[in-house]
């Protein structure tokens, strides 16, 4: 890359300033009045002026946004076993592991960082230090002891960071803080970019750093204001959006968008899995303390609704038991002409095949015990993709009133979807959602409901479809009597 | 049960989404927007207030706009008439293209002209190219004057050099880049 002159407008020398200076002059705020005033005579009267000082605008703007100072792997500069001169460069290291060799080893390209700087050899020379860019806000090791790196208070650059086993803080000036929980082995390659090669990492952006990305295996996540946990084992990488929304894209491809609770995993193999997030003050197995109702085996509630239920985009290993609506009106349900019933206790399908359960119709809605409802939802879509790969679960959710009503038939499931269902979740509209009461007994999916109406137990089955049972539930009176006002 | 409460009917894009979908418009168009704003105003901070204040406004008014593909345009049309109003309010000051000048710049946008937030974009692409070739002592400091926020003269005391040798060796290293992004952006049109 030799400089040229052909691209520049005329390269006069007036006054021992040439154009492409005094244009940088300018746009460093360095100028003068009378440099301002020629540059103005200059842009005004020659176009391709003000081609090239648009084009160096160009280069200002996009040098001042740090990601495009990023470079990618087949950019990047030589490595340092060819030699390349920023092996000179005593940059600081952000390795925690302090060994004997390894600050042999920093201490001699300090020595010869600092002769290659004295014999000038270079016009930049070695006092080109890499910028700190945060600082260490909690560490497993608490110490004062300057020689052990990534100590509290301590600050970070860009580079290799490897941390040993506990929980390391790091916040970035950019808005951005990094919780790890080693061990980990991160890069951060910019203020507002960094690659997680081993290990966790939660990342928590301010608004004013939304666009933060992080690499991790064949996983790109791009934050979009939010706080999400990245993980990388053994080839695997996965995303957990705790709150707000990420992109997310697998080897460069199309974007995706994941919101709060939503996962998306990524095998060695390039399978990916959308699921739940595990939120990480909610281990797995203590999913139940947040439900409002009591839920046990294989069943989990979630707090927030999914924006994609259709199968195969929220495959999670539990039933997920989530709510969709308060006060909903149960005329409106009915009037959908949808299969609603009333459940009677006891266990379904019976053993001749019959439901056992009293279909709700519009006539006797004022029967039911309640005319508003809140409505759960009861999703099932088990890991894999074809009928050889068939996913079983095995729950109880116990409500603290009596069921009034439960919707288990696909067509049902659809057409009250825009009466039920969560305006912004997209729901599955082929009949791939029912609960399968008619099929072969091995496919055969069950509920019981307990003597006071109050529990509903499930032992589902799914292949390629999901399983899917909403549960009307009388709404509180004193909300009733809100609406009714 | 027939109390005068309405269900509340599914919308078809609500508050959320249409959140979701401008800042995926927005992430693209700003580095284009952020380019041309450039070229108007005095300084990077005021680039980046013009560009925070016209992004305000575009989600504002983000219902008016009739196509997706047309974003980029109609953000710099918004950023465009954000950043006279600024530069016509310091029309005294002095260091400070002359205003015709401005209004020049700004007529020849990218908005006003098809393609050329394209090549905005060509240029910015071939730029990513030519650091690569850029020396990596050359990138370095690039890196340290653009990213860390501070100001030439306070990077210059910390590295022991006087502003003006900065400035000239930060100069040195854009020259070639821009000659290296014309030269790209040339062999992409001969190639053609």
């Amino acid at each position: 890359m030799s400089p040229t002159n052909q691209d520049r407008p005329d390269d006069d020398n007036e006054n021992g300033i040439n154009n492409d200076d005094l244009m940088l002059l300018y746009l460093d705020g360095l100028a003068d009045e009378a440099e301002v005033a020629t540059l103005s005579d200059r842009m005004r009267s020659q176009p391709q002026f003000r081609e090239r000082f648009r084009l160096l605008c160009v280069i200002d703007a996009s040098l001042s946004d740090v990601s495009s100072l990023e470079l990618t792997a087949e950019e990047a500069p030589p490595s340092k076993s060819q030699g390349s001169a920023v092996d000179n460069v005593p940059r600081p290291a952000a390795r925690r592991r302090v060994a004997s060799l390894f600050l042999a080893a920093t201490s001699l390209t300090l020595i010869f960082g600092l002769l290659f700087w004295q014999s000038g050899g270079n016009s930049i020379r070695s006092d080109v230090a890499t910028p700190n860019l945060g600082v260490v806000v909690a560490s497993p090791e608490e110490t004062s002891d300057e020689s052990v790196l990534f100590a509290t208070g301590q600050a970070v650059q860009v580079g290799q960071w490897e941390l040993t086993a506990g929980v390391t803080r790091v916040r970035l000036d950019s808005g951005v803080d990094l919780a790890f929980n080693g061990p980990a082995l991160f890069e951060l390659h910019t203020p507002m970019s960094g690659t997680l090669s081993s290990g966790e990492v939660t990342a928590t952006v301010e608004e004013r750093a939304i666009g933060f990305r992080l690499e991790a295996a064949q996983l790109e996540v791009v934050d979009l204001g939010t706080s999400f946990r990245v993980r990388v084992d053994r080839g695997e990488a996965s995303v957990d959006v705790l709150d707000g929304e990420v992109e997310a894209r697998v080897d460069g491809g199309n974007a995706d968008r994941l919101l709060a609770s939503e996962s998306l995993t990524v095998s060695r193999d390039g399978r990916t899995v959308r699921g739940l997030a595990k939120q990480p003050d909610e281990p797995t197995e203590s999913t139940s303390q947040r439900s409002p109702y009591e839920v046990s085996g294989d069943l989990r509630w979630l707090e927030q609704m999914p924006s994609d239920l259709r199968p195969q985009r929220f495959e999670h290993e539990y039933v997920l038991a989530m709510r969709e609506r308060r006060n909903v009106d149960l005329a409106a349900i009915i009037s959908t002409h949808a299969a609603v019933l009333v459940p009677q206790p006891g266990r379904t399908p019976q053993a001749d095949g019959s439901l056992g359960f009293d279909r709700l119709f519009a006539s006797n809605a004022d029967d039911a015990e309640s005319s508003w409802v809140d409505v759960v939802l009861l999703h099932f879509d088990g890991f894999g993709q074809n009928a050889l790969e068939r996913s079983d679960a095995t729950g109880v959710i116990r409500f603290d009133r009596p069921i009034a009503a439960v919707i288990i038939d696909g067509r049902a499931l659809n057409a009250t979807d825009i009466v039920c269902g969560d305006p912004n979740t997209t729901y599955g509209t082929k009949p791939v959602r029912e609960f399968d009461w008619d099929s072969k007994p091995e496919m055969r999916d069950y509920i019981t409901i307990s003597g006071d109406r109050r529990s509903l137990s499930v032992q589902l089955k799914v292949s390629f479809g999901v399983d899917q049972i909403r549960v009307l539930l009388p709404s509180d009176a004193a909300t009733k009597d809100e609406f009714d006002q | 049960m027939t109390g005068s409460y309405r269900l509340p009917m599914p919308s078809t894009s609500s508050p959320h989404d249409d959140h979701g979908r401008f800042v995926r418009l927005l992430l693209p168009a700003e580095k284009a927007v952020r380019c041309y704003l450039r070229s108007l105003l005095r300084s990077r901070d005021e680039v980046e207030e013009v560009l925070q204040r016209a992004s305000i406004v575009a989600w504002e008014k983000f219902d008016q706009l009739e196509r997706e593909e047309s974003f980029p345009q109609w953000l710099c049309g918004i950023a465009r008439l954000e950043a006279l109003n600024l530069t016509r309010q310091a029309a005294r000051d002095r260091l400070r293209l002359a205003p015709d000048v401005i209004d020049l710049l700004a007529d020849e946008s990218p908005e006003s002209e098809n393609g050329a937030l394209d090549r905005v974009q060509q240029q910015a692409d071939a730029l990513r190219k030519c650091l690569a070739e850029l020396p990596s002592q050359q990138r370095l400091l690039l890196d340290r004057v653009y990213a860390s926020g501070e100001r030439m003269t306070e990077i210059a005391a910390e590295i022991g050099r006087s502003a003006d040798a900065l400035h000239q060796t930060i100069s040195r290293s854009r020259r070639r880049l821009a000659d290296c992004v014309s030269k790209q952006i040339a062999a992409a049109e001969a190639a053609e």
